[in-house]
This record gives C-alpha cells, sequence and structure tokens, in this order.
C-alpha cells in the first residue's frame, strides 16, 4: 500500500498532564493520550475524531512540539523529531505548521494582514522588501482574498476572512503537513464549504498533507482519506474513511454517527447508548476505555482485558473483543441509510 | 380568536439598528413572526444576519449600541418594547427566560450550581429557603441530571459542557416561563452531547407545553427540535414554512443555497459551493438584500424591494420570482 516511508509516523505516543486543576480532579493521573500510533503521507488527509477531552488537539499539539510526551515517538520523513519545538531545527519547524480553531485568538489585533504574514515569510523564507509584499499578495491569492487586504487589521474581517489568514500565514512556511484543529467549527457553511475547497486544491497542487481534526463527521466524511476515532486518549478504530463509516463499526463509531443530526430531522434514531449517559469511563484500568459506556458491552471481559485491534481490510482496525463479522451483522440494520433520505423528499414533492 | 389565545409570542414589524459611523444602521429589518404554545420555531441565518438581535430583543435586552426603531413584541398582549426596565426584570426569567450559547459563561464560576437555581426561585418569589432547595434539586433532576444532590453541590467548572447546559436550561424553566429562547444552545457541544440536550427539549417541551423560539446557525440541529423554521438573510426573514416543508421543498433561493452547503453524511458536498462570496452589509442594494450572491437574480431584483408572501399553507418567502423557479429549481436539484 504504501512503498514510500510516510511524511510523518506518530508511534505509541503518550502524553499525561501533571497535576490537572485540583485536587478535585477524578482522573488524575489518567493519560490524555495513550499509545497513540498513525502515520500519514503526502497529500494525504488523516482526519482525528472523537468528543471534546479525547485528546485529539493534544496529539496535534504534541506533533507540533507544544506538550511534553512521556513516550513514544513523532517521526518526520523517517527522522525522529519528538521533543519541544524549540529544539527542532528551522526546517523542521518549517515543514509542520499548526492552523487554530479560532482566529480571533490567534491573530494579533494589533497587527496588520501584512505585518501578520511577514513573520513567517522573513523567518522561514529570510524575504524582505518588495519580494517579501509580493509574496504576502500571493499568500493572499492563494486564499482567494486579494492585496487590498494587506493593510486590512484582523477586526475589520469578517471569521471566514481570519480564518484564511491564518491559513495563508501557516502556508506562508511552504509546509508539508498542516494540523488543522477544528478550524471550521467557527465558521458558517457557505465559508466552511469555501476553506473546504480551498483545502483540496492546495492537497491537489502541492500534495500538502493534513492532520484534521473535527468533530464534525459530516465534514470528515467527504474530506478526509483515513479516519482515527478516538475515545480517552486511544484510537478504537481507525482505516480509510469509507471503511469506518460503514459496518462493521467500532461501538463507539457507531453511537458517534447514530447521534449526527440529519436535515431529515425525523430519522433522529436515537444513539445506542442514548440511556446509558456519560457513564464512567472504564471500570479498571487494564479494561476496554469504553466499557463503561458501551451499548454492545458483552460482560466481563471488557472490565478486565484490553481489547485487541482485529486488522480488517486495507489498514482498517477496530478495537474491540466483539468479532468485526458479528459487529457488522448487528450493525448493518440501523446504522446506513439505504437511500439519502435528503434527496428522496426532494424529489418527492 | 382562539387561534389568537394560543400564541405565546407574537411579533410584528421588528426593526432594530446599531449606531454606525454613518448613522443607524438597521440589523433587522421588519421582522415579524408567531410561536405558539407548545411550539418550537427555529430562526436560521448565518452569521451578522440578526438571529442573536432579535433573539435578545425578545426579552426586551438592547445588546450595546443598538435601537429598536420600530415594531412590536407581544408577550401574552403586552408589548416587551414598551416595558419600563424594573418590569422587565420581573419578566425575565418568570414569563420569558433565555438559554445562552455558552454555558460556561452564563454560569457563575463561584457560586454551586443548586444556589444559583435556588436564586430564580427566590428572585421570582417562587420558593424560598428549604422549599427553593427542595424544588432546585427536582428542576435538576428534570433536566436529567443523574445525580442531581451531586450537582447541586458542584461548582460549574467541575462540570462538562453538557451538564452545564443542563443546569442553565433548569434555571430558564425554574419559574415555569411561557416562552424560552434558545440561542445556539448546542453550538460547542459534542453531537452525543447535542443529541441528549435536543432530546431534553423536546420532552421538556411536550410536558410543559413551552414556546421556544431556538436561534441556530446549524439546519441540522433545527430539524431535529423545530415545527416551524424562520430563515434570515442580512436582517430579513427571507422564507417562513413547517420543517419539512422547508426541507424538502424551498422557495427561496437562499434557503436552497444554505441547504446545499450543509455538510451531509449520505451525500458528497458540490464541487461548487452554492453559496458564492459573503453578506456585505455595507454593499446591500435597495432592493433583494440576496440579489448579489443570488444566482436567479434579475437585474430588477436588486432595485425591487420584496417582502415576505404567503405561497402555501403556513409558508412564506420573500421572492418575487418563487413560482417561476419553482421548477427551475428543481430541474437544477435533479441535474445536481
Amino acid at each position: 500500500m504504501r512503498p514510500e516511508r510516510p511524511l510523518l509516523a506518530v508511534d505509541d505516543l503518550v502524553v499525561v498532564y501533571r497535576g490537572g486543576p485540583g485536587w478535585l480532579w477524578p482522573i488524575r493521573h489518567a493519560p490524555a493520550v495513550n499509545g497513540v500510533s498513525f502515520e500519514i503521507s503526502s497529500g494525504e488527509t488523516l482526519a482525528l475524531v472523537g468528543e471534546s477531552g479525547s485528546g485529539k488537539s493534544t496529539i496535534a499539539r504534541a506533533v507540533e512540539g507544544l506538550v511534553r510526551i512521556c513516550s513514544g515517538a513523532v517521526r518526520l520523513h523517517g527522522e525522529n523529531v519528538t521533543g519541544p519545538v524549540r529544539g527542532r531545527t528551522p526546517d523542521t519547524k518549517r515543514r509542520i505548521q499548526l492552523v487554530f480553531q479560532n482566529p480571533d485568538g490567534s491573530l494579533n489585533p494589533r497587527h496588520s494582514v501584512l505585518t501578520i504574514l511577514s513573520r513567517p515569510l522573513s523567518i522561514f523564507r529570510r524575504l524582505r522588501g518588495a519580494h517579501l509584499r509580493q509574496a504576502a499578495i500571493e499568500l493572499l491569492a492563494d486564499v482567494q482574498l486579494d492585496a487590498s487586504y494587506l493593510a486590512r487589521m484582523p477586526a475589520q474581517l469578517s471569521g471566514g476572512e481570519r480564518q484564511r489568514v491564518a491559513i495563508a500565514r501557516a502556508l506562508a512556511a511552504e509546509p508539508e503537513l498542516l494540523l488543522c484543529d477544528e478550524i471550521l467549527s467557527a465558521l458558517d457553511v457557505s465559508v466552511q464549504a469555501s476553506v473546504i475547497a480551498l483545502l483540496r486544491r492546495l492537497q491537489r497542487e502541492r500534495g500538502l498533507a493534513y492532520l484534521f481534526i473535527s468533530h464534525d463527521l459530516s465534514v470528515v466524511r467527504w474530506l478526509a482519506h483515513r479516519v482515527a476515532v478516538l475515545f480517552r486518549g486511544e484510537i478504537c478504530e481507525q482505516g480509510r474513511v469509507e471503511d469506518v463509516f460503514q459496518p462493521p463499526f467500532h461501538p463507539y463509531t457507531e453511537m458517534l454517527l447514530a447521534a449526527v443530526p440529519r436535515l431529515d430531522g425525523g430519522s433522529m434514531a436515537p444513539p445506542p447508548s442514548a440511556t446509558t449517559g456519560a457513564g464512567p469511563e472504564r471500570t479498571r484500568a487494564e479494561g476496554c476505555p469504553f466499557a463503561g459506556r458501551c451499548p454492545r458491552r458483552i460482560g466481563p471481559i471488557c472490565d478486565a482485558e484490553g481489547p485487541p485491534f482485529q486488522q480488517l481490510r486495507d489498514g482498517h482496525a477496530i478495537r474491540c473483543h466483539i468479532p468485526a463479522g458479528e459487529l457488522a451483522s448487528l450493525q448493518t440494520e440501523p446504522a446506513m441509510p439505504a437511500a439519502p433520505a435528503f434527496a428522496a423528499t426532494t424529489s418527492s414533492v | 380568536m382562539n387561534a389568537a389565545a394560543r400564541e405565546a409570542l407574537t411579533v410584528s414589524g421588528l426593526t432594530v439598528a446599531y449606531r454606525s459611523d454613518a448613522g443607524w444602521l438597521p440589523v433587522v429589518e421588519e421582522a415579524s413572526f408567531t410561536v405558539r404554545e407548545g411550539e418550537v420555531l427555529g430562526l436560521a441565518g448565518e452569521s451578522g444576519c440578526g438571529k442573536t438581535t432579535v433573539a435578545y430583543a425578545m426579552l426586551g435586552e438592547r445588546r450595546p449600541g443598538s435601537r429598536v426603531m420600530a415594531g412590536t413584541v407581544l408577550l401574552e398582549s403586552q408589548d416587551v418594547l414598551a416595558m419600563p426596565e424594573r418590569d422587565l426584570q420581573l419578566l425575565r426569567g418568570a414569563r420569558i427566560s433565555m438559554v445562552p450559547q455558552n454555558p460556561a459563561t452564563s454560569l457563575t464560576p463561584t457560586m454551586i450550581c443548586g444556589r444559583q437555581v435556588m436564586e430564580v426561585l427566590e428572585y421570582h418569589r417562587i420558593a424560598a429557603g428549604t422549599a427553593a432547595r427542595r424544588r432546585a434539586l427536582e428542576l435538576l433532576e428534570e433536566v436529567g441530571l443523574r445525580d442531581a444532590p451531586g450537582a447541586f453541590a458542584r461548582y460549574p467548572h467541575q462540570m462538562s459542557g453538557g451538564q452545564q447546559q443542563r443546569v442553565v436550561i433548569a434555571m430558564a424553566l425554574a419559574a415555569r416561563p411561557r416562552v424560552v429562547v434558545l440561542d445556539e444552545p448546542t453550538t460547542g457541544l459534542d453531537v452525543t452531547t447535542q443529541w441528549r440536550i435536543l432530546r431534553l427539549l423536546r420532552q421538556l417541551r411536550d410536558r410543559f407545553g413551552t414556546a421556544m423560539l431556538y436561534v441556530s446557525h446549524d439546519l441540522a440541529a433545527l430539524a431535529q427540535i423545530c415545527d416551524r423554521i424562520a430563515v434570515m438573510y442580512a436582517g430579513r426573514i427571507v422564507e417562513v414554512a413547517a420543517t419539512r416543508v422547508l426541507f424538502a421543498a424551498p422557495r427561496h433561493p437562499y434557503t436552497r443555497a444554505l441547504l446545499a452547503a450543509v455538510p451531509s453524511l449520505d451525500r458528497p458536498p458540490e464541487a461548487e459551493p452554492a453559496l458564492k462570496g459573503s453578506l456585505r452589509r455595507d454593499e446591500l442594494p435597495p432592493g433583494c438584500p440576496f440579489a448579489p450572491r443570488c444566482a436567479f437574480a434579475l437585474p430588477a431584483c436588486a432595485v425591487t424591494p420584496q417582502a415576505l408572501v404567503a405561497i402555501g399553507v403556513g409558508h412564506e418567502a420573500a421572492c418575487w420570482r418563487w413560482r417561476e423557479l419553482d421548477g427551475g429549481l428543481r430541474a437544477l436539484a435533479h441535474a445536481d
């Protein structure tokens, strides 16, 4: 499947936040990220999905070198770059860029768009004067903004424009991997659509790779090539997007998909765990992290033993004690609608 | 007469303007709608369309720098917009209440949650002392917090976002108001949490007959809970219909483009985004505000003001070409 070395390889990553917010924190010593491994190739999009607190952002920050890694390795083109960002070579920093969820918080309100774009252009590409200005105009063109935006301040931009400036700033370093941490969630659907089109075009033209963190499965479904589903800092399912979004599902993936609101409204199938609620995460440290909430729990084995990764086709892996074939037959009925319900109603009226 | 009696909230001709360098700039123009008892009306639209301004106006709240230029908001035949501030304070929370977007900032961080629910009960003289405590516990149970005594004693930061939002909903419902205004109540919550909050709201509506005005940019979330939906663009309501009708047969080009832009698990996004450009408040034409971005606009659209007209039972749209475009829209939908 993958002959050459992947662009990014994350191997058995463990991150533990020390302390926590105080003595009240019930799970102080639970790792935020536990034994996470994945690879991203050039021109590929890997999506990380999961609920808040599942460790998605921590993984991005570990790849960027912004949090302390307890164990495991981050490799870029096979070279070990584990460790804080200040220990990395300028070239490594250049290759990995991070775009944050909230452009309001990541753009300096006192800097013009030109100043914002100037920093990476001068640091990573050593541009000055007219060359720098020209490069900044080209970056704006990449994100479909014209040169008149150079003089504007962040406050004079709409949310979508700000997010595009944040993306342009990340692109200024000519990265190979863009870490996108919920970059669409603050945007309107129409702006989302144009940012998605932009990400696709950049990937097509430059072979840019994305680690795309999102809670929006409807976006992930059509943007990502591969998906890793995280629960409490551990990957419970990973594979090509078309495999992860159809049975057999990990019971947690199944629950997430069932909760996605659909435009036809009426269907709104209850997520299997609707009655379970947010229960305890796991009953024993050595068991399955999802055991406490799992609607398909089979018995004491779920609490006692960490489930194995069942390897299915094309790198699709599900971490569950229930055999994949059995999961598939349990899930084939309710989870995926036979036909797009929205299209059906449109044509019937 | 009976139909009128069942209306919990009646808004007519609401126009709100913000102060700008060029004078008063209208952000909501001539908004009219009703919410009946036990009904959930959705107010949909993109950021900057004026939907939050409408939401706050329902409680007689003015956002800083804004002014109500015209219109009435009738709550049980009393005009909220004409009330003095003192009366409004007794009204808010008692007869109409608000669930804002971010529960973390709407709860007091230094007060245990139960105390905050008790405050609502005591302020509106519904209960005091141990009776208020007992009632607060019941309310926390009502909103589905499993360990109500535990939730009572916890500070907001000790709870998840979904639990915090349940506490806010308990406070909003504490005085059994006739109308609850919800401003993006599930935005920022996980899908599984959103699912549970939406189910809770439907249960509460069914149980108490509360009228709800549900403001959101998320059409898929609105589809789960609303009986009817009003779509806003540039401060104006451009289409109103029963939820199923709106999704199945949108008649305004903006509604159609907006629906096409909603990401869906079941169909890939359109290669060409259906909604081009962005809303520029400073460049609105004198006619239809959507004309500059509308794929079906004629030159005359930019200079001809559009008003909502009835085009079916309970279905209104502000596009003079709705009839003409109906077939064309569907032909296009099939061509995709």
